[in-house]
C-alpha cells in the first residue's frame, strides 16, 4: 500500500525531486500507518492480492477488449432502423467473493449494452439493450475468470 | 506533427462515439435504453479522447494523470448507472412494459 501511494503522489506531484519523494514517503508512511491501525489493513493480504495479479491483469485486459467491441455492437443499434427489444435478466452468477461479484457488476455495467440494475447477494439483474446482448451472459467470460481469480 | 497525426485518429474516434451518444440518446425512447447510448461516452468516448489528449501532451506524467482520469471514470460510472436503473425500475410502475422480464435463477 506505502508503494502504491507514493507512486500516486509522485504521479500528482509530477516529477521525481528528492523533496517530492521525502514528502512522498512521509504521507504515504503516515497513511498506511493510519490505515494499519484504524481500518484494520494487513500488508499480508495486500501481498495476498498481489499474488493474484496475472489473473486480474488478464481479466481487465478482457475487460477492456469488451468494452471496444460492445460500443461497436451499440452502434448498430443505434444506427439501424426500428426501436431495440429490451430484456431484464435476473440469474444467479455462482460467484462467492463479495468483492468479485461488484467487480463482475461493475464490468457488466462498463461494457455498453448491457449493466446490472440490481446485484442481491450471487443474484444479478441485468438490463440487456436487446435479446442480442442477453444470450448466455450468466456463462460470460467475466464470470469464469472471476470464478478463477477466487480459486488461486 | 508526428503526435499529431497519431491523436487524430483516436480524437476522430471519440467525437464519433460522443456524436453517437447524441444520435442514441435521441433515437432511444426509453431511459433505461438510454443509459446504454450513454455509456458509450463514458466509456470508448473518453477512453479515446484522453488518448489522443495523452500524445498530445507527450509527457509521462500528463499521460500517468490522464490514465488516472479514466481509472476514476471507470470507478464511478457504474455506480451512477446503478443508481439510476435502481430508482427506475423501482419507481416507474410501468417499467415492465418497457422490457421483457426474463427470469433464469
Amino acid at each position: 500500500m506505502f508503494v502504491v501511494l507514493l507512486g500516486l503522489f509522485l504521479i500528482f506531484a509530477g516529477s521525481v525531486t528528492p523533496t517530492n519523494l521525502l514528502m512522498g514517503a512521509v504521507v504515504s508512511g503516515l497513511i498506511t500507518l493510519f490505515c494499519a491501525k484504524f481500518m484494520g489493513y494487513s500488508s499480508r493480504g495486500f501481498f495476498k492480492k498481489l499474488s493474484k495479479a496475472d489473473e486480474i491483469a488478464v481479466y481487465l485486459a478482457y475487460l477492456l477488449k469488451e468494452i471496444v467491441r460492445e460500443n461497436f455492437d451499440v452502434l448498430r443499434f443505434i444506427y439501424r432502423k426500428g426501436q431495440p427489444k429490451p430484456r431484464l435478466v435476473s440469474f444467479h452468477g455462482k460467484v462467492q467473493s463479495e468483492p468479485l461479484r461488484v467487480l463482475v457488476a461493475n464490468s457488466i455495467t462498463l461494457t455498453p449494452g448491457t449493466y446490472t440494475v440490481r446485484l442481491e447477494g450471487d443474484e444479478y439483474a441485468v438490463h440487456a439493450l436487446d435479446e442480442y446482448f442477453q444470450v448466455d451472459i450468466e456463462y460470460s467470460a467475466f464470470f469464469k475468470m472471476a470464478r478463477k481469480v477466487e480459486e488461486a | 506533427m508526428i503526435r499529431l497525426i497519431l491523436a487524430i485518429p483516436f480524437l476522430a474516434l471519440g467525437l464519433f462515439m460522443f456524436f453517437s451518444e447524441v444520435v442514441g440518446f435521441y433515437k432511444f425512447t426509453y431511459v433505461m435504453n438510454r443509459m446504454h447510448a450513454a455509456a458509450m461516452g463514458d466509456t470508448l468516448g473518453i477512453g479515446s479522447i484522453l488518448i489522443a489528449v495523452g500524445i498530445l501532451t507527450g509527457s509521462l506524467s500528463a499521460a500517468l494523470k490522464l490514465v488516472l482520469i479514466l481509472v476514476f471514470m471507470f470507478l464511478t460510472g457504474p455506480v451512477v448507472t446503478h443508481l439510476i436503473a435502481g430508482a427506475e425500475v423501482e419507481t416507474h410502475k410501468n417499467a415492465g412494459h418497457e422490457y421483457q422480464e426474463v427470469d433464469r435463477r
